[in-house]
C-alpha cells in the first residue's frame, strides 16, 4: 500500500489561506512576511514530516525509506531561492550582495523618497578629507573657505515612509572631526554607531543592506589644500581643484579628476571609467574596467589591470608604464597622443624609448622620437616617421604586417627580414629586396644611420618613403604613399 | 505530497534524516536573514548533521541485522 504525506495537502492549504489573505485584506504586507520569516517554512514542513514519521513509527506502521523525496528536496532548493531572491528585493538581504550580483532592476518595488543633505564643520590648514560607504553621485571640490560642506540629496527606496525614515536615521551622511581627519560617511558606519552589531562583518553586511536601498547625489567642498581619501562602491566620484593628494579604494566607481595637485592613486574595480585631467604630480591606476582618459599629467603615470575599454592619453610629460594583461608598456612621455582598445593602439608623437610588449594588437604608431621596441605575437604594425633623424628601431613580429614610412634622404640601417612572405620596397634605391627562397624575403640597406631591424616570421613586410618632411603633423604621409598597398601574398 | 516508499529495510533514522536536515536548514536560513550569522559561515553544519546522521544509521543497521 502506498501512503501520501500530509505535508502536501497541509502546504496547499496554507497556500490557499496565503492568497485568501491577500485577497481578503490587500493592505496586509504578506510578501514582507514572506520575505523575512521564510525560513521557518522549512522548519514547520521539516518538523510536520518528523511528526508524521513520529506517529507512523508509534503506530508500527511501515516507515519511508527517506523522510523526504527527491521531489520535494527540488520544492525545498526552489523554495530557498525564491526566499532569499525576495529577501534581496524587499532590501532585508545580508548575503546576497556580497556576492556581487546586483539587483538593481529588481530595486523597482517600493518608491523613492528624498531627503535633503546639509552638514558642515570647521576645517583648518591642509585636512585630510575621508568620504566613506556613500553610493551614487559625489562631487568633490576645492575652494577657498576653510570649511568642509556637503551639500545634496540622499534618495531612499522603500516600501513606505516609515521604512525610509528608518533607513535615513541609519544611514543619514554626516560629516565628523575624527583624530585630524574628517570623516564624511553615513552614520551607519560611524566605529561607535549604536545602530551597529560590534562584530565588523555583520556591521560590514548591515552597512551594504542599507546603503543598497539608498543613492546620494551631493556636492562636497573642501578647502583647496586637502587631501582626499575616497572608499565605497558604487561611486561616481568627481573630484576638482585640490592641491593634496586623492586616494580611492571603490568597486564599481567611476572617478573623474581635474586639476589635483598631489599624487593620485587608484584602485578600483568594475570602474566604467576613469578620467584625470590637469594633474601636477605622479597618477598610478591599479584594477579592472574600461575607458581610461588621461590628459595633462606632469608626473609620471602608472597604470595596471585589466582595462577592457577604450584607453586615450594625450599630454603626460613624465614616464608612462602601462601593465595591462595582454599588454605592458613603457614611454618616456606623450607630446601627443595615444588611442588604445583591446586590439589596437595608435599613436603619435611617442617620446622613447618607447616598448610594447604584447599578444595581439595592431600598432600603428607615427613620429615616435627615441629608440622603439615592440614584441609582438600577431598584428599590422605600422610604424611612420615624418621627420629626421630617425632612431632605433627593433620590431619583432610572429605574424601579420610591418609597414614602415620613412621620410625622404632619412639616414638608417635597415634589416627587415620575413621568413615567411614578401618584402616590397616602395622606398628607391637605397635599399636592396633579396629573395632568400625558402628563408623568405629581406630587405637591406644603409644610409649611415640608427639600426632599424624589423623580423617577421610569418607575413609581409613593406617600406616606403613618405612625403617630405614638411608640416605634416601625424600620419598623413601614409596617406599620400604613391602606391596602394599590395594585396598580400603570404608564402607558405 | 510524495508516495512513501514501501517499507522494505527502511530506518527510522533513514526516515528522521530529511526532515531532520530541512530543520536545520530552515534553523540556518532564519539566523541568516534575521542578520546575525550568515548561511555562507554556516553550510558546513549541515554537512556535519548529514555525517553524524548517516553513521547512526550505519551503527542502528548494524545492531538490527
Amino acid at each position: 500500500m502506498r501512503r501520501r504525506s500530509l505535508v502536501g495537502p497541509l502546504l496547499l492549504i496554507g497556500i490557499g489561506a496565503l492568497f485568501l489573505a491577500r485577497n481578503v485584506m490587500p493592505e496586509l504586507p504578506l510578501l514582507d512576511y514572506l520575505a523575512q520569516y521564510w525560513p521557518f517554512l522549512l522548519i514547520l514542513w521539516g518538523g510536520l514530516r518528523l511528526l508524521e514519521i513520529a506517529v507512523w513509527a508509534a503506530g508500527s506502521k511501515p516507515l519511508p525509506a527517506h523522510g523526504l523525496s527527491g521531489g520535494e528536496w527540488l520544492l525545498v532548493i526552489f523554495l530557498c531561492i525564491f526566499g532569499t531572491s525576495l529577501h534581496a528585493v524587499r532590501g532585508f538581504s545580508t548575503w546576497f550582495p556580497r556576492s556581487g550580483i546586483e539587483w538593481g532592476g529588481l530595486e523597482v518595488f517600493g518608491q523613492s523618497y528624498d531627503y535633503p543633505v546639509m552638514a558642515e564643520t570647521a576645517a583648518t590648514g591642509n585636512p585630510r578629507i575621508v568620504v566613506e560607504g556613500i553610493r551614487g553621485r559625489v562631487r568633490v571640490s576645492g575652494g577657498d573657505a576653510a570649511i568642509v560642506k556637503v551639500s545634496g540629496r540622499q534618495t531612499i527606496r522603500a516600501v513606505d515612509q516609515a521604512t525610509a525614515d528608518r533607513s535615513h536615521d541609519e544611514a543619514n551622511i554626516e560629516v565628523r572631526n575624527e583624530g585630524g581627519q574628517i570623516v564624511i560617511r553615513p552614520t551607519t558606519l560611524a566605529p561607535d554607531s549604536s545602530t551597529t552589531s560590534r562584530e565588523p562583518e555583520v556591521k560590514g553586511r548591515r552597512l551594504i543592506n542599507i546603503t543598497r536601498r539608498i543613492t546620494a547625489d551631493i556636492d562636497i567642498q573642501l578647502p583647496k589644500g586637502s587631501s582626499l581619501v575616497a572608499r565605497g562602491r558604487d561611486t561616481d566620484l568627481d573630484v576638482s581643484a585640490l592641491a593634496g593628494s586623492v586616494d580611492v579604494n571603490g568597486d564599481n566607481t567611476t572617478v573623474r579628476l581635474e586639476n589635483i595637485g598631489g599624487e593620485v592613486r587608484l584602485d578600483v574595480s568594475g570602474s566604467d571609467m576613469v578620467r584625470a585631467v590637469s594633474l601636477r604630480s605622479n597618477f598610478e591606476l591599479k584594477g579592472r574596467g574600461n575607458d581610461i582618459d588621461l590628459e595633462k599629467i606632469a608626473g609620471q603615470v602608472s597604470v595596471s589591470g585589466s582595462w577592457s575599454g577604450l584607453i586615450q592619453m594625450r599630454d603626460l610629460a613624465k614616464p608612462v608604464r602601462w601593465n595591462g594583461l595582454q599588454t605592458t608598456m613603457s614611454f618616456q612621455g606623450l607630446p601627443g597622443d595615444l588611442r588604445m582598445t583591446i586590439g589596437d593602439i595608435s599613436a603619435s608623437r611617442i617620446l622613447g624609448p618607447l616598448r610594447i610588449d604584447s599578444q595581439s594588437k595592431d600598432i600603428d604608431l607615427a613620429d615616435t622620437t627615441g629608440s622603439t621596441t615592440i614584441t609582438l605575437q600577431r598584428g599590422d604594425v605600422r610604424l611612420s616617421s615624418s621627420s629626421t633623424p630617425m632612431a632605433e628601431m627593433d620590431v619583432r613580429l610572429q605574424s601579420g604586417s610591418i609597414e614602415l614610412t620613412m621620410p625622404d634622404k632619412a639616414k638608417f640601417n635597415l634589416n627587415a627580414v620575413t621568413e615567411n612572405g614578401n618584402t616590397t620596397n616602395d622606398y628607391g634605391g637605397e635599399l636592396r629586396d633579396q629573395d632568400n627562397g625558402r628563408r623568405g624575403h629581406s630587405l637591406t640597406g644603409s644610409t649611415g644611420g640608427p639600426t632599424i631591424e624589423l623580423r617577421l616570421n610569418r607575413g609581409d613586410i613593406q617600406v616606403r618613403r613618405g612625403a617630405p618632411m614638411a608640416a605634416l603633423p601625424n600620419l598623413p604621409a601614409l596617406k599620400d604613399a604613391p602606391k596602394a598597398a599590395p594585396p598580400s601574398a603570404v608564402a607558405q | 505530497m510524495s508516495p512513501v516508499n514501501p517499507p522494505r529495510s527502511s530506518s527510522l533514522i533513514d526516515a528522521i534524516r530529511g526532515p531532520l536536515m530541512l530543520i536545520t536548514l530552515g534553523a540556518l536560513m532564519a539566523a541568516d536573514q534575521m542578520g546575525n550569522i550568515g548561511i555562507d559561515r554556516t553550510w558546513p553544519a549541515l554537512l556535519i548533521l548529514f555525517g553524524l546522521l548517516k553513521v547512526a544509521a550505519y551503527l542502528g543497521g548494524g545492531q538490527h541485522e
